[in-house]
């Protein structure tokens, strides 16, 4: 088998880079164990700020970027997917109805994404990033949210449940509310997550717990279920469009998965509320980044 | 909420989806392990030499695609004899366990006679096989 010392239609490649070719791996590695062990104790799916990070700060042209970040949130979500599953903190007939309009429309969010100038989706990211961050600042949560009844969609489907609380010792029954216009909003999340690479926890939980009604705990499992599914479909149209590369790929799935062990062994110990506010500034930090190198103001 | 009653069992169907999504994560898992050693230990040559890869991180997909001599789509697969594609099929499969987990759970809601939910699934197995088919790809 013949190495390719220099493939065919390298004059399309950049100059030599004078940095050795394993620093950036190496650092991408470093900073993903980092931001791992923060985006656990701060709530927050590492997804979410690594594409906005490393887009800004590595010499990674987008897409691989974007790739990296889908498959760093579904490898996690795979990871957790079983327990969840067994521990009854996802459900799956909650998740499958929401979790098909979110994968079909994930595929056209990836096409749009990747179809599009990079300097154009660079600057919606950093909007969106933005958003996400006042999203994460404003959005209030309900451990238990009120839900009269359920509505007809819900009922047909038979969405509801019960679990453990273990914080009050109590059985809690839950049933969800207002699942057609949840359907529509979980349109738009797998279209941003497509398109963006960005996993969809920060927009899964809002929308199942206080759109549908989903007690917190089962809409936060169930949003990391989701993930699996949402980004596997996403993952796939950036895999054959050639946006996969495993040198990126792989330090950052692993690096992010050793982070995020370590930071479940810090949460005891951390002050969750100053982390949180340290997540919330590097992701207001990486939002501006991204959309003034959009601009090309800070290139 | 309400509160009494008994906590829900995990349904069976949950189980098993539960099941091959464990088993699936932990096989592709050693699989992109393995083949990335491979590759940056340069057991299996890679098809762009380590040391040049900061020339081409930083193009587009489609440049990248081109530099390597590769097809979008599947075309990847032509190329497994070399390590940094050889590293995909472990990507590749943690993209496929998801498929695997409906195609398991679909017969259990036909069983049921649980149409809504099997034609969710149905809808779903379509949906991502239709990703997975390199139909959707991104020419420039």
């Amino acid at each position: 088998m013949a190495l390719l010392p220099v493939p065919a239609g390298a004059q399309t490649a950049g100059p030599s880079d004078p940095v050795a070719w394993w620093v950036w791996p190496l650092t991408l590695f470093v900073a993903m164990v980092l931001l791992g062990m923060f985006t656990v104790v701060g709530g927050l799916g590492g997804g979410t700020i690594f594409v906005p990070l490393v887009s800004g700060f590595f010499p990674f042209h987008l897409d691989f970027v974007r790739a990296a970040g889908l498959m760093v949130a579904l490898a996690g979500a795979l990871a957790a997917g079983p327990e969840l599953l067994r521990r009854n903190l996802a459900d799956l007939r909650l998740a499958l109805p929401v979790a098909l309009v979110a994968s079909a429309s994930s595929i056209v969010g990836a096409r749009i994404g990747l179809a599009l100038p990079t300097h154009v989706v660079q600057l919606a990211l950093g909007v969106i990033v933005i958003a996400i961050m006042l999203v994460m600042v404003a959005a209030r949560r309900a451990e238990f949210p009120r839900v009269p009844a359920a509505d007809a969609l819900a009922r047909a489907l038979g969405i509801e449940g019960a679990y453990h609380e273990a914080t009050i010792d109590r059985v809690v029954e839950w049933r969800v509310h207002r699942t057609w216009p949840a359907l529509g909003l979980f349109v738009l999340i797998g279209l941003v997550a497509g398109m963006f690479g960005i996993g969809a926890g920060w927009a899964n939980v809002p929308v199942l717990n206080l759109v549908m009604g989903a007690p917190l705990k089962i809409a936060a499992g169930t949003s990391v279920f989701l993930l699996s599914i949402t980004d596997t479909s996403a993952a796939w149209v950036y895999l054959h469009s050639g946006a996969v590369m495993p040198m990126i790929v792989v330090p950052s799935v692993v690096g992010m998965m050793i982070g995020s062990r370590l930071g479940v062994r810090l949460l005891a110990a951390a002050r969750p509320r100053t982390i949180r506010f340290v997540v919330v500034g590097v992701l207001l930090f990486a939002g501006v980044r991204a959309f003034l190198k959009g601009l090309g103001v800070w290139p | 909420m309400t509160a009494g009653g008994r906590p829900r069992a995990a349904l069976r169907e949950e189980t098993l989806f539960a099941a091959v999504l464990g088993a699936g994560t932990l096989m592709s898992a050693v699989v992109l392990i393995a083949g990335f050693l491979a590759y940056v230990l340069g057991w299996v040559p890679p098809r762009v030499p380590i040391a040049e890869l900061p020339r081409y991180w930083g193009l587009d997909a489609p440049g990248w695609l081109r530099a390597v001599g590769a097809e979008p789509g599947w075309g990847w697969l032509r190329l497994v004899a070399y390590g940094d594609f050889l590293s995909i099929i472990g990507i590749a499969m943690l993209g496929g366990v998801t498929l695997a987990c409906y195609a398991a759970v679909l017969p259990m809601f036909l069983r049921k006679g649980d149409t809504a939910y099997a034609v969710i699934a149905l809808l779903e197995l379509a949906v991502l096989l239709l990703a997975a088919s390199g139909l959707v790809v991104v020419r420039h």
